[in-house]
């Protein structure tokens, strides 16, 4: 996945009408459209009404093709509680998704979205609903948990969820939940639809900026090593962790010496590893303490012959030895690595004696 | 602070939750029937509470009083714990709270009559000491100010000499504390970290100096206090730090008239360890040396332990502290 890809769901037509209008979107499919323009593909799917329909619009584009981020947008119900009051035609992000079966059976998974407060819009969660919630007598029931409520939302979590992938939610208030809906939907879609858009755009823009950043290649640094996928990932949580020890790139260079280690005449796959060990030395500076220390302890063991073990984590007082004799001197060698070997040093040690 | 208050419809008379209620004058509320019908019902990121936390009054209902895990204080003694709140305001890093319930928001119970009533039927069944801490899901201190629950815990402890209470906060906020008159048997203990820790891990908790500050006013007036060294976080030069807590601590306080100094390591389950990743992604505890231990926690190998343990256990008895006063926590 080279392009970063957004998916933008709708549920209605009327909703998405200015992205339609005002965006270069291209029918590709019924009720799927795209704009690829050169960097990003939008994908901008009608999902229809329902929980149902969107897990299953949603489920098929996204096994379709991957995605960096979904976002939901449309207009929902608002019931307002202690705190939460909000007016018609306002714009607001959702924080989580709830999912309630009826007005007794709130479902406890909810989904969290990547709300982000840089977007200045209030934020609120939300209940999906399997049915519109069109009387006030239901409203005592949903408000201690959210102010909002729409038919969609928690199913794009629950994708997203599945796909791994981030998920946004940004919503228009069209009504309160109260059955006085259709009417002014019809007459206030085009108003809303705008507002929507002008909230995508700031969004995309605040995306598009994180994911620059959070793009910056790590192994740029390091273009003489020839790295697995496996190696790369390993470099990349090193690295990452180093960084929050307030290590630089240049200071690790030299205290590894990477210079000599890349001027050495071996596999490259080699390199690396020797590399990721010395970074991983630095990373653990006790770990590599203890294991110099038990190394050295048990230098006559292994020269033996003897395959030694510890317990992990070192939290038994034990030593693990494996040998295969096949002669007497091998036995002999053996008996004698063992009684010269000072089990009460390795003792203290394991004991946190004698440590840096 | 908060957002919002939810107040269960058995307590909306009680004084406090007026008290709590006129304090928060412009504050939005909503009676409820049950905690349980609204908290943790639905899973709520821990991290709102930074934006939208909300505040439960109700009453704690099943077990009130509970038995504490081993190692949980001095030992030889029994230990229990009791509830009087869930969650905390502090945000502290490695905090186990993040991992435990499916919600940050606070919840206070006002029912400590029926929690007093537990709390002698477990001591009718003991004779010797019995401890009680206060604050195994909360701050013990850092709400005292709303909530008004010490004279209650005094009075009733000032009975039971043989009943111990700990009271354990990161907090400064001894005010209501000191209305009261000490009491031998109720022990407040603070945690503390080297201000530059505390700094990095411990987020929105009062500064060290303001601790210690607290803490002072508190043993000058004669009440007994502890102090726990707990969680220790490791960092290169962790001797030094802890050489200067130790100095400060000197400073501020007679260290040789506390209760106890408890130590104990950072550890976390690896619930609360996926937790700290999810939530606090940049935060070096997730470079720290830590492996999976024998008990499925996540923590500093056993040696590391050990030694990080026996350092600064040296460095407490440089300052003449007693070493049957210093016990390691959960190890
Ligand atoms: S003070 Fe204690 S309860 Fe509060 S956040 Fe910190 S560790 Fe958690």
């Amino acid at each position: 996945m080279d392009k970063t890809h957004l998916i933008l769901t709708f549920a209605h037509r009327g909703e998405a009408q200015s992205f339609l209008k005002e965006l270069p979107f291209k029918s590709i499919a019924q009720d799927h459209y795209q704009w690829d323009d050169g960097a990003i593909i939008r994908s901008l799917i009608i999902t229809g009404e329902g929980l149902e329909n969107t897990t299953l619009k949603l489920a098929k584009t996204l096994g379709d093709q991957s995605a960096n981020h979904l976002i939901n947008l449309g207009i929902c119900g608002h019931i307002p509680r202690a705190g939460e009051e909000f007016s018609i035609g306002q714009v607001i992000q959702v924080r989580t998704a709830m999912k309630a079966e009826s007005t007794n059976d709130l479902v406890f998974k909810s989904y969290t979205t990547s709300s982000d407060t840089k977007l200045k819009l209030p934020q609120a969660d939300l209940i999906s609903t399997v049915n519109r919630v069109l009387d006030k007598k239901n409203h005592a029931k949903f408000s201690p948990f959210a102010s909002l409520v729409d038919r969609e939302a928690w199913a794009i979590g629950l994708v997203a969820d599945h796909y791994q992938t981030p998920f946004s939610v940004i919503k228009v208030i069209s009504d309160f939940a109260d059955g006085e809906f259709c009417q002014m939907v019809k007459d206030d879609a085009l108003i809303w639809s705008d507002s929507l858009l002008r909230e995508y755009l700031k969004w995309e823009a605040l995306l598009l900026d994180q994911e620059k950043e959070s793009d910056e290649s790590f192994t740029q640094d390091f273009p003489e090593l020839y790295l697995t996928v496996s190696q790369e990932r390993t470099l990349s949580n090193l690295l990452k962790a180093l960084r929050l020890k307030g290590r630089e790139v240049s200071s690790l260079k030299e205290e590894t010496n990477y210079n000599e280690i890349c001027a050495q005449k071996i596999h490259p796959k080699k390199k690396s590893k020797i590399f990721l060990e010395s970074l991983k030395d630095i990373l653990n500076p006790l770990e590599k303490e203890l294991r110099d220390r038990l190394s050295q302890q048990t230098k006559l063991l292994s020269q033996a012959g003897f395959q030694v073990r510890f317990d992990q984590g070192f939290e038994k007082e034990v030593l693990h030895l494996n040998i295969s004799l096949e002669n007497e001197e091998e036995y002999k060698r053996a008996i004698r690595a063992l009684e010269q070997y000072d089990f009460k040093k390795f003792q203290k040690t394991i004991r946190g004696d004698l440590l840096v | 602070m908060f957002s919002r208050i939810l107040i269960e419809n058995e307590v909306k008379d009680l004084p406090t939750t007026q008290k709590i209620l006129k304090r928060f004058p412009s504050l939005p509320y909503q009676f409820i029937d049950r905690i349980d019908d609204v908290f943790g019902r639905v899973k709520k990121p821990y991290l709102q509470k930074r934006q939208n936390l909300q505040l439960f009054l109700g009453k704690k209902r099943g077990q009130l009083v509970k038995e504490a895990p081993d190692a949980y204080g001095l030992a030889g003694e029994p230990h229990y714990y009791f509830i009087h709140a869930y969650n905390c305001i502090y945000e502290c890093e490695y905090c186990y709270l993040q991992g435990y319930f499916h919600s940050p928001d606070i919840v206070l119970f006002l029912n400590h009559d029926e929690i007093a009533i537990e709390i002698q039927n477990t001591l009718s069944r003991h004779e010797g000491t019995v401890w009680f801490h206060a604050g195994e899901f909360s701050d013990s201190l850092a709400l005292t100010h709303l909530t008004g629950e010490l004279p209650f815990y005094f009075d009733l402890f000032r009975k039971f000499p043989h009943a111990k209470l700990e009271l354990r906060t990161k907090s400064a906020n001894t005010r209501e504390l000191l209305k009261q008159t000490p009491c031998p048997n109720i022990v407040t203990s603070f945690s503390l970290s080297p201000q530059e820790r505390i700094k990095k891990t411990d987020l929105k908790t009062p500064s060290l100096k303001h601790r210690l500050l607290a803490m002072r006013e508190l043993q000058e007036a004669g009440f007994p206090l502890g102090i726990h060294l707990d969680p220790i976080i490791h960092e290169d030069n962790f001797e030094e730090s802890y050489q200067s807590l130790f100095a400060e601590m000197d400073h501020y306080l007679d260290l040789t008239s506390l209760e106890y100094i408890s130590m104990g390591v950072v550890r976390f389950t690896s619930n609360v360890f996926h937790q700290v990743k999810k939530n606090y992604p940049d935060s070096e505890l997730l470079a720290a040396e830590f492996s999976s231990s024998f008990d499925g926690k996540v923590r500093y190998p056993r040696p590391f332990r050990q030694w990080i343990l026996g350092k600064i256990r040296d460095i407490a008895l440089g300052y003449d502290v007693s070493p049957e006063k210093v016990y390691l926590c959960m190890e």
